[in-house]
């Protein structure tokens, strides 16, 4: 993933130019990461109040341990432990909706938000079986594009502990999809009952 | 072959990117931590001053509270209270001025609130309005003036050309009944009003309403559009007023002379998703001019509203009503409107800066 440069001369985000810079880069990734696991409505206060508590924090960060995102994806994770309740049940809701998708022009891009579509309610039922720990890995290396060592960094564990809890999650979510070919992008059994609830007590 | 990583990339692609809405509530939740900020600074700076100091730090800390509950509007309140506290800083250098001028503005903006709170049931607002701009691009830029006033649920305006003949004459009495008189069809109409003056429910303040409102805010003398014989609810202006500086963006700008009193400005910083610039009279903290500026697109439209609050006196009362001139011939309230296009009611203008 590539990743612009938003932070002053040395790195640091304290001056007020340099945070806006930081705001307008990562403002819609984070955003989209919180939306993407307690739906729209609760991601406008938290991302907002990321920003805010970055905005308070900022003189903390320290640019030679950790990157920007990885840092302000920290405080967004620990606002969204306060909301697990609301993750569980929009992972619950996403099991049993198909998602709206609008067809782009282009028709792989197209066909991408179809399997997405379809995919989306099978994901999110495996996503809500997994322990909060392993959801938050590997939500944090899918889709905020986090290495294992800013993984480390955004929640404050130890890179080697960051390596085998990202493994383990992701076996567990494999073997959660045990029944979908990742050659043909099927599912070849029934589907799982997404109701069923997981052991969300990370 | 795709992997478990892959199927989840996938399928963030369906997630949302952030709404204006998200945009500006997130700016303004920054840019109350950042004044918050310069409150702590300048309590802490204020050294031989425990008490307000610590009065400082608990209006900062609940004013905190309130924005983890997403809300902003509280801390103009909180700034402004703790304004009172700090009078005796000294605030020597630049970053401590800047300090000071962001206490002040929340101050004004905070008494200019509770001034318009107090005039809205008991004052009449009469309004000079000049509009300018364009309303589409590369339209004509033809400059019209109106003269509106504003008491309770009582509305007029007296729309004028660029040179000065009257085009309509529109009110709304107590009685909730719409009159409306042509100049250019010598015509007038009479009908119950499809307009209802709205009320502002708590909450319904801060940048997302400030920003709904503008387009609305002195809608009468939009060029070439009118709210005429439309359901669209209107706001009272004194309401009106303060949601349209409820967003809390406004700093200090200095002071004009306007009218003869040295009117203290406030404007909208930059950044901000709704641009505004607020003459306030300095003993009454009423605002005597604002001016707003929307942009569609490449259209920008200016407005300039010269206020002055009446005592709702007999005769002042008496401009509310919308005079019939003599000879003038009654008409169905649609062909009394015909003339002028009505806006339709759509989504307010992406802000821009954000």
């Amino acid at each position: 993933m590539k990743v612009g440069r938003s932070s002053g001369e040395d790195g640091r985000v304290v001056s007020p130019e340099a945070f806006e810079s930081a705001f307008r880069l990562h403002f819609a990734p984070v955003y989209r990461f919180i939306a993407g696991r307690v739906g729209t409505a609760i991601a406008e206060d938290l991302a907002a109040e990321t920003f805010a508590t970055a905005y308070r924090r900022r003189a903390s960060f320290e640019p030679g341990r950790a990157s920007l995102r990885s840092w302000l994806f920290g405080i967004a994770v620990n606002l969204v432990r306060n909301h697990w309740r609301a993750e569980q049940h929009q992972l619950q809701l996403d099991a049993r909706l198909v998602p709206e998708t609008d067809f782009p022009d282009e028709v792989e891009a197209a066909d991408r938000r179809v399997a997405a579509a379809w995919l989306a309610p099978r994901l999110a039922a495996a996503l809500g079986q997994l322990t909060r720990d392993q959801r938050e890995v590997l939500l944090l290396h899918a889709w905020a594009g986090l290495s294992h060592s800013e993984i480390a960094a955004a929640l404050q564990i130890a890179p080697g502990t960051a390596w085998s809890r990202l493994s383990r999650a992701r076996a567990a979510l494999r073997e959660l999809l045990g029944d979908f070919d990742f050659d043909l992008w099927v599912f070849s059994g029934p589907a799982s009952d997404p109701a069923r609830g997981g052991p969300d007590h990370g | 072959m795709a992997d478990e990583i892959e199927l989840l990339r996938l399928v963030s692609k369906l997630i949302p990117e952030p709404s204006t809405d998200a945009w500006v509530r997130a700016r303004a939740a920054v840019a109350a931590a950042r004044e918050e900020e310069l409150l702590h600074e300048a309590a802490d700076q204020s050294g031989g001053l425990p008490g307000p100091a610590r009065l400082t730090r608990q209006v900062a800390s609940r004013s905190r509270r309130r924005l983890a509950l997403g809300s902003v509007a509280g801390v103009a309140a909180a700034l402004a209270a703790a304004s009172v506290a700090l009078v005796a800083v000294q605030v020597p250098d630049a970053r401590q001025h800047e300090t000071q001028r962001a206490i002040t503005a929340a101050y004004v903006v905070k008494r200019v609130d509770d001034a318009l709170t107090a005039a809205g049931p008991t004052e009449i607002t009469q309004m000079t309005v000049t509009a300018s701009g364009t309303v589409t691009p590369g339209g004509t830029n033809t400059p019209t003036t109106a003269r509106e006033w504003s008491y309770g649920n009582q509305w007029r305006s007296a729309i004028y050309s660029a040179t000065g003949h009257p085009l309509y004459d529109d009110g709304i009495s107590t009685s909730s009944v719409d009159t409306v008189v042509s100049f250019q069809t010598r015509t007038w109409a009479r009908q119950p009003a499809l307009r209802r003056p709205a009320k502002l429910a708590p909450g319904q303040r801060g940048c997302r309403q400030a920003v709904a409102a503008l387009p609305w805010l002195f809608q009468p003398a939009l060029p070439g559009v009118s709210l005429i014989g439309s359901s669209v609810s209107l706001l009272p202006t004194a309401t009106a007023l303060r949601t349209a500086i409820s967003c809390g963006t406004l700093g200090m700008a200095g002071r004009q002379r306007i009218d003869g009193i040295e009117a203290i400005e406030l404007s909208s910083r930059p950044g901000s998703p709704i641009a505004e610039t607020i003459w306030a009279n300095p003993h009454t903290y009423l605002p005597v001019r604002v001016v707003v500026r929307l942009a569609f697109g490449n259209a920008v439209l200016q407005r300039t509203a010269d206020i002055t609050w009446l005592r709702p006196t007999a005769p002042n009362v008496a401009r509310l009503a919308v005079p019939i001139p003599a000879g003038f011939r009654r008409v169905p309230f649609d062909q009394a409107v015909r003339p002028i296009p009505q806006i339709p009611v759509r989504t307010p203008p992406t802000p821009r800066g954000l």
